[in-house]
């Protein structure tokens, strides 16, 4: 991990989970005993959080193409966080994800992941989200959320 | 017909959320599994769903890609239903079964499970590449 740059306009996401702190890449401690990400980012767009993520060769598989595997942790991340933000941080679990492959990312693509939350009800959320590079779409995804306890 | 690489040498992604075990004992049928690690946790102390979503393509992935003769293939579509959690120590066990192949498309599904019981179904469309 050499390339250390952030795209401009993009903050490095501090994450408390340890699956993503070696998916995305560990850039150095955050706040509260948080990990700043190497390649996982957020910012908002229009009052929405949206999120970004730059997948480096580790993120490869055989074909040289980013792994699928890859991009649905990027879907769990974002369509996850969306989903946080909306039942103001309740622990929340995935109950259903629907993945499309659209078309193939590569290492140093920045993939940007907008995701929209479509229903919320009292204990599970609907969202879904589509990855793109630039205007190209990468991935769509549909979601299910259990919000634990509701 | 072999998997035409070591288990332990699967370059890329599947290496830095390794290791799993895939391997055809006596050349029966796929043995795929992982035990689950701290490294493999959110936030809630379970196992993320990208592990196991990334486990689930693999599994998958591989059934069909021996199916097609081992020719470059990609995921189109994958749905993974969460059915259980997964703890610390859990072995992840997954199979799969090839529903219908034509030329240049292959449907499938499978299933990951923990002592037996259903953690995960999945099912998917790949592409084979060029076809």
């Amino acid at each position: 991990m050499t390339d250390a740059a952030i795209p401009e306009g993009w903050a490095p996401i501090v994450t408390h989970d340890p699956f993503e702190k070696d998916v995305f890449g560990d850039r150095g401690p955050g706040a509260e005993g948080g990990t700043v990400t190497f390649a996982f980012y957020d910012r908002i767009e229009d009052g929405r959080r949206i999120f970004a993520f730059r997948p480096e060769q580790r993120h490869a598989n055989g074909l040289g193409i980013v792994h699928g595997g890859a991009i649905m942790t990027f879907f769990d991340a974002s369509l996850g966080s969306a989903a946080w933000d909306a039942v103001d941080r309740s622990p929340a679990v995935t109950l259903t994800l629907t993945s499309e492959f659209l078309s193939p990312a590569r290492p140093g693509d920045l993939l940007i992941c907008r995701p929209t939350v479509t229903r919320k009800a009292r204990s599970v959320l609907f969202v879904r989200g589509e990855i793109s590079i630039g205007e190209r779409l990468v991935a769509t995804a549909n979601s299910v959320w259990k919000v634990l306890g509701a | 017909m072999a998997v035409p690489q070591s288990a332990a040498d699967f370059p890329g992604f599947l290496g830095l959320i390794g290791p799993v075990r895939t391997e055809k004992p006596g050349g029966e049928r796929w043995v795929f599994s992982f035990t689950v690690g701290e490294q493999h946790l959110n936030p809630g102390g379970v196992c993320h769903g990208g592990m196991l979503m990334s486990f689930a393509d693999h599994v998958l992935g591989t059934v069909v890609w021996e199916a097609i003769g081992f020719k470059p293939c990609s995921t189109i579509t994958l749905n993974c239903d969460f059915a259980r959690v997964q703890m610390v120590g859990d072995l992840v066990e997954g199979e799969a079964t090839i529903t219908r192949k034509t030329k240049s498309l292959v449907f499938v599904r499978g299933h990951l499970t923990v002592g037996g019981e259903i953690a995960l179904q999945a099912n998917g469309i790949w592409k084979v590449l060029g076809a």
